[in-house]
C-alpha cells in the first residue's frame, strides 16, 4: 500500500536533482542574474525536496494524517458491482495498440488503423467479434467523415487512398 | 437612446439570426468532442466570416464560443475528458458527480451558472469597457506575477489529497512547463534534441492523456472495464432542482461572476486562471469544504460562472484596445480589422450602434445557452447508457482525433499515451492530477512575468513592491501564504504531541 | 505472405501517387502548410491566398497548420516535402534566423521561391509623452546608457533583430537600449502603456490601435521609403540619418528542386493572386503591407533578407 507512495516519491525526488543538474548546464545570459537555468532550479529544488519529504512521510506514522484527510474523498464503490480481475490483455493491447498507431499513422492510414486496434480491444474485453468490428468500423469511418469534410483535419488515408476515401 | 433603437434594428436581421443560430449548434458540437477547443472552433469559422456582413461574423464568433466553452464541460464530466484547460479545474469534480448518477445536474447546474456569468460580463463590457480597459493597461510583468503567484496558491486549496501531493504535482506541473524554447533566453530546455518539443509539450494532448487515458488504465487493471461506467443518469424536468441549487449558492455566482470578469479583462490571463481561482475559492469560503472533491456542486458553479464571465471580460481590452485577451479574441480582433471595424476607443462613438448591436448579441448568445445547452446535456448523458467496452473504445478514439487533431501531429498522440500512464502512475501513488495541470497553465505566467521583470529592475527583488499595484498585490501574496505556513507549522507541532493517538484511530 | 501482400499494395499506392505525369498540374488537391496556428497573421493570409490560389489552379489547396518549435516543425515539414508541387508551403520571416540563431540548419536554400506577398517593415514606438522623435531618441538612449528598455518580442526575434541593428547601424553598443524579452506583442505592448519600458518596436499595423487611441506613437519606420499606407511615418534614414531597414515577411515556396514547369504554373497563378480585388481588399482591411515579388525576385529578396538579419543577429551577439 505504502509502497508506492514510496516509489513515486523517491523518484521524483531524484528527479528534482536531475532537473537541477541539467538546469545547471543551460546558458547565462551575460549581464543578467537570472537567466533560463533559474527557474528549473527552483522546480527540481522544489521537487527533489517535497519528493523526499512525501516518500518519507508514507513511512513514518504522518501516513495517519495524510489518510485520513485524502480517503475521506472515496467515492461510494460499496455500490458498484465486485470489479473482475484485471483486463492485462487489453491493457498491453492498448498500449502497443497506440504505439503502432503512432508510427503506422501515414503508411496504415487512420480508418484501417483504428478499425483493427478498436476491434481487438473491443474483443479483449469480451465484445463479439462482430459486434466490436461493426462498431468500431461505423464509428473510425463517421469520424473519418466528420474531421476531414467538416473540421478540416488531415488525417491520412493510408493503405484505403485508391477507395477515395 | 438613438443607438440602441438602431442597434436592434441590426439584430433583427434574419441573416444575424441565422448566424447565430448556426453558429451556435457549430459551437456546441465543436465544443462537445473532447480536443477540440473554442479557440480551434473560431479559427474553422473565419473563412466563413469571409462572407458574412460585420455584424454577422462577429455574432458568430460570440455565438460559437459561448457555446464551445460550455458544450467543453461535457465531455469531461461525463467521460472526465476535460474539453478546455478552464473546465479541467472541475472536471475531477463533476465526474465524481456523474458516478453518483447527478451528472446531468453537475452539467446543469454549471450551465445556469455560465449564463449567469456570462450575462454579468457581458454587462460590464457593455457598461464600463472603456475606463476598465485603460486600468487593465496599467497592469505590467510585476503585477502580472503576482497574479500568477495567487493563482498558484490555488494548487494546495484544489487538491483534496493533502498539502505535500499537491505541492509535488504542482512542481511536475511547472517543470512540464518550461520544457521547449525558452522565450526569454531564446535556448531549448528540456528538449533533448527533439524538435518537435521545442515548442513545449502541446497542452491538450497532455491533458486528454492525464485525466481520458488514465481513467482507462484505471478501469483496465481494476478489472471495472466491463462494468457500466456510472450510474443511470438522473434527469428530471428542464432546471428542476437547479435553479434552488443555484440560489442555495447564490454568493459563489456572484463571486465567480465579478472574478471571472476581472481576470478576463487583463490581457492574457484569461478564463482558465479564472475558472481555477475561483475553484479555490469557492473552497477556501465553503462550510462544507471537506466535500470538495466527492462530487460537490459548489465549486463547480463558481467556476462555471467565472469561465463564461472571463470569456466577455476579455473583449474588453480587445474592443477598447485591439489588445486581444486570449486566443478567441486575437482571432476576432483580426476579424474585426478585416470587417473594417477598427478596435479603439473611438469606436464606441463612430461605430456605436454596431457596437450595442454585438453587445446585445452578447446577451443573445449566453441566453440562448440555457435551451441550447440543455438539449446538448440531455443527448450527451445518454452516452452513459452504452455498454462500458464499446465506450472506451469511442473514448480512445475521440482521444487519438483530439490530440492529433490540435496540432496535426502524430507526435501528439505520443504525449497523449505517456502522460496517461505518467498520470496513472501518479494517482496510484496518491499524488493528484490537477494541480498539474495548474501548473502547466501559470508555469510560462509566472517565469516570464519575473524574468522580464528582473530584466526591467536589473535585477533588484524590490522593484516586485515599488509599483503601487505589485505592492498591494505582493502584500496580499505574503499574507496568503504566511497564513497556511503557520497553522500548518503549528499543526504539524500538534501533530507531533499527538502523534500516538492518531495512530489508534 | 500477407506482408508482402501488404508490400505490393502499398507500393501500388506509393505508385499511383508519384507517377502522375507533370502534363497537367494540378491534378489533386494540393496541400499547403503554414508554420503558425490556425487564427494567427500567417494562418489567415495563407487561407485567403490559398482560396483564391485555388481559383487559378483549379484544384483545392487545402491548409494545414504544422505548428510547433517557433515554426521550426512547419518549415521542416516544407523543407522536406516531396518536390511533385503537391506540398507548397507559406515560409516566414523567421527563416532568414534559424541558421543564424543555430535553432536549425535550414535556410532559403532548402527551397524553391514561389512568390512573396507581403513585407512589414519593423517600427519604432513609444509613449505619447515619449521622445519626440528618433533622433531624440536615440540622443537620450546614448546619454544614459541602459535607461531606456525596449520590447516586442522574445530575443532573437524579428523586432529584437530591428533594434539591434538600428542601434549598430548608429554606432551605438546594442546594450544602450536593453532588450526585455517577452512572448509576442501584447504583454510588451502591456509594458509600454504601464510605464514599465519606453520602446516597443513592432510593425506598424499590430500597434494601429492603440496609436488610433492614443496611447502609443509611432516615430520611425525601418523602410527604404515611406508606407505608401503609412505616409506620415518618417523612415530611419530621414530622421535619424541612419541606413538601415528590415522587415518582416511572408511568401509561398515549395521544397527545393521543385520542376521547372511546375514552379512557373504556380509563379504565374500567384501573379494573378495578388492582383485579384478579394486579395488586395483583405490584405488592406487587415494592414498588412502588400508587396509583390516574382520567383525570382523572391529569391533574391530572400538572399538579402538573410543578410540583413545576419548582421542584425550579430550586431546583437547572438550568432552562433
Amino acid at each position: 500500500m505504502s509502497k508506492a507512495p514510496f516509489l513515486a516519491g523517491a523518484i521524483l525526488s531524484l528527479l528534482g536533482a536531475g532537473v537541477i543538474a541539467e538546469a545547471m548546464r543551460l546558458p547565462t545570459i551575460p549581464g543578467q542574474t537570472y537567466g533560463p537555468g533559474f527557474f528549473p532550479v527552483l522546480i527540481g529544488a522544489g521537487l527533489l525536496v517535497f519528493g523526499a519529504i512525501y516518500a518519507l512521510s508514507v513511512r513514518r506514522p504522518m501516513q495517519a494524517v495524510i489518510l485520513l484527510e485524502g480517503e475521506g474523498t472515496a467515492p461510494d464503490e460499496a455500490e458498484e458491482t465486485v470489479p473482475e480481475r484485471p483486463f492485462y490483455g487489453a491493457l498491453a493491447w492498448l498500449v502497443t495498440g497506440l504505439v503502432a498507431t503512432i508510427f503506422l499513422w501515414e503508411t496504415a492510414g487512420f480508418v484501417l488503423l483504428m478499425s483493427v486496434v478498436l476491434t481487438v480491444f473491443m474483443i479483449l474485453l469480451g465484445v463479439r467479434f462482430w459486434h466490436a468490428g461493426l462498431v468500431s468500423i461505423a464509428s473510425t469511418i463517421i469520424v473519418y467523415a466528420l474531421f476531414i469534410k467538416i473540421l478540416m483535419v488531415p488525417l491520412p488515408a493510408g493503405l484505403l487512398a485508391p477507395l477515395g476515401l | 437612446m438613438q443607438t440602441l433603437l438602431e442597434a436592434f434594428r441590426l439584430i433583427a436581421d434574419p441573416q444575424v439570426i441565422v448566424t447565430v443560430l448556426l453558429a451556435s449548434i457549430f459551437g456546441l458540437f465543436v465544443g462537445a468532442i473532447p480536443g477540440l477547443t473554442a479557440t480551434m472552433a473560431t479559427a474553422l469559422l473565419v473563412p466563413m466570416t469571409f462572407f458574412m456582413d460585420p455584424l454577422s461574423s462577429i455574432a458568430a464568433i460570440v455565438a460559437c464560443t459561448a457555446m464551445a466553452i460550455t458544450a467543453g464541460d461535457i465531455p469531461g464530466c461525463l467521460l472526465r475528458i476535460p474539453g478546455t484547460p478552464a473546465s479541467a479545474a472541475y472536471t475531477d469534480e463533476t465526474f465524481m458527480m456523474t458516478k453518483k448518477g447527478l451528472g446531468a445536474q453537475a452539467l446543469g447546474s454549471s450551465l445556469v451558472s455560465s449564463v449567469i456569468g456570462g450575462l454579468f460580463g457581458a454587462i460590464v463590457l457593455m457598461v464600463a469597457a472603456p475606463s476598465l480597459a485603460r486600468v487593465a493597461l496599467n497592469f505590467s510583468s510585476f503585477e502580472y506575477f503576482w497574479l500568477a503567484c495567487i493563482g498558484l496558491s490555488c494548487a494546495a486549496l484544489v487538491s483534496s489529497t493533502g498539502f505535500v501531493a499537491g505541492l509535488l504535482s504542482l512542481f511536475i506541473g511547472l517543470l512540464i512547463a518550461t520544457v521547449g524554447m525558452d522565450v526569454i533566453s531564446g535556448s531549448p530546455r528540456f528538449t533533448f534534441g527533439s524538435v518537435q518539443l521545442m515548442g513545449g509539450v502541446s497542452f491538450v494532448p497532455a491533458m486528454i492523456g492525464m485525466f481520458a487515458i488514465s481513467e482507462i488504465l484505471y478501469s483496465l487493471l481494476n478489472g471495472t472495464a466491463r462494468q457500466r461506467f456510472a450510474k443511470p443518469q438522473k434527469i428530471t424536468g428542464i432546471f428542476h432542482g437547479i435553479l434552488p441549487l443555484i440560489s442555495k449558492y447564490r454568493t459563489n455566482v456572484a463571486r465567480g461572476s465579478v472574478i471571472g470578469t476581472i481576470i478576463g479583462i487583463l490581457p492574457g490571463a484569461g478564463g482558465d486562471i479564472a475558472a481555477w481561482i475561483t475553484y479555490a475559492t469557492a473552497r477556501r469560503f465553503s462550510k462544507e469544504s471537506q466535500k470538495f472533491g466527492t462530487g460537490h456542486p459548489e465549486g463547480v458553479i463558481e467556476a462555471g460562472a467565472a469561465n463564461n464571465a472571463g470569456l466577455s471580460g476579455a473583449w474588453v481590452p480587445a474592443l477598447v484596445f485591439g489588445v486581444p485577451g486570449d486566443a478567441v479574441t486575437a482571432i476576432a480582433v483580426g476579424v474585426l480589422f478585416m470587417k473594417g471595424i477598427n478596435p479603439g476607443p473611438r469606436l464606441f462613438e463612430t461605430q456605436g450602434a454596431m457596437l450595442y448591436a454585438v453587445f446585445m448579441i452578447f446577451l443573445i448568445a449566453n441566453i440562448a445557452l440555457l435551451p441550447f445547452g440543455w438539449l446538448a446535456i440531455r443527448a450527451a448523458s445518454k452516452i452513459l447508457s452504452v455498454p462500458r467496452p464499446q465506450l472506451m473504445a469511442v473514448i480512445l478514439l475521440f482521444c487519438i482525433v483530439g490530440s492529433f487533431a490540435i496540432n496535426n501531429t502524430i507526435f501528439d498522440i505520443g504525449v497523449m499515451l505517456v502522460f496517461g500512464i505518467l498520470a496513472f502512475a501518479l494517482s496510484e501513488a496518491g499524488i493528484p492530477i490537477a494541480p498539474i495541470i495548474l501548473g502547466i497553465v501559470l508555469g510560462p505566467l509566472l517565469e516570464q512575468n519575473f524574468l522580464t521583470s528582473m530584466t526591467i529592475a536589473d535585477g533588484n527583488l524590490l522593484a516586485f513592491f515599488e509599483r503601487p499595484i505589485a505592492g498591494v498585490l505582493g502584500i496580499f501574496v505574503l499574507l496568503l501564504w504566511s497564513i497556511p505556513l503557520v497553522s500548518a507549522i503549528m499543526q504539524v507541532s500538534r501533530h507531533v504531541s499527538h502523534a500516538r493517538p492518531m495512530k489508534l484511530t | 505472405m500477407k506482408l508482402t501482400r501488404r508490400l505490393v499494395l502499398a507500393a501500388a499506392v506509393a505508385f499511383t501517387i508519384s507517377t502522375p505525369a507533370l502534363a497537367q498540374y494540378p491534378e489533386r488537391p494540393i496541400t499547403l502548410i503554414v508554420p503558425w496556428a490556425a487564427g494567427g497573421g500567417t494562418d489567415a493570409t495563407a487561407r485567403t491566398v490559398a482560396s483564391l490560389l485555388e481559383q487559378e489552379l483549379g484544384k483545392p489547396v487545402n491548409v494545414v497548420n504544422r505548428t510547433g518549435g517557433g515554426g521550426i516543425v512547419g518549415h521542416t515539414e516544407i523543407a522536406n516535402a516531396k518536390p511533385d508541387g503537391y506540398t507548397l508551403g507559406v515560409i516566414t520571416t523567421e527563416l532568414s534566423l534559424y541558421h543564424w540563431l543555430g535553432t536549425s540548419p535550414l535556410d532559403y536554400k532548402n527551397y524553391t521561391p514561389i512568390a512573396l506577398y507581403n513585407t512589414d517593415a519593423q517600427s519604432i514606438n513609444v509613449r505619447p509623452d515619449g521622445p519626440k522623435d528618433l533622433k531624440e531618441l536615440l540622443a537620450k538612449a546614448k546619454e544614459k546608457p541602459g535607461s531606456l528598455k525596449a520590447s516586442g518580442a522574445n530575443r532573437g526575434g524579428a523586432p529584437h533583430l530591428a533594434m539591434a541593428g538600428l542601434l549598430n547601424a548608429s554606432q551605438m553598443p546594442v546594450d544602450t537600449v536593453p532588450w526585455i524579452p517577452t512572448d509576442g506583442i501584447t504583454p510588451a505592448l502591456q509594458l509600454l502603456t504601464s510605464n514599465a519600458i519606453a520602446v516597443v518596436g513592432t510593425t506598424i499595423p499590430e500597434v494601429q490601435s492603440m496609436v488610433d487611441a492614443g496611447e502609443v506613437k509611432t516615430l520611425a519606420i525601418m523602410r527604404a521609403e515611406r508606407d505608401p499606407s503609412f505616409p506620415n511615418v518618417p523612415t530611419v534614414k530621414e530622421v535619424a540619418g541612419v541606413d538601415w531597414y528590415l522587415s518582416s515577411w511572408r511568401g509561398v515556396a515549395g521544397p527545393k528542386d521543385l520542376p521547372a514547369d511546375v514552379a512557373k504554373r504556380l509563379s504565374d497563378a500567384m501573379a494573378k493572386v495578388v492582383q485579384k480585388p478579394e486579395f488586395k481588399s483583405f490584405m488592406s482591411a487587415r494592414k498588412f503591407g502588400m508587396d509583390y515579388a516574382d520567383a525570382q525576385s523572391f529569391g533574391k529578396f530572400l538572399s538579402d533578407a538573410d543578410e540583413r538579419f545576419g548582421t542584425a543577429i550579430k550586431a546583437a551577439g547572438l550568432a552562433k
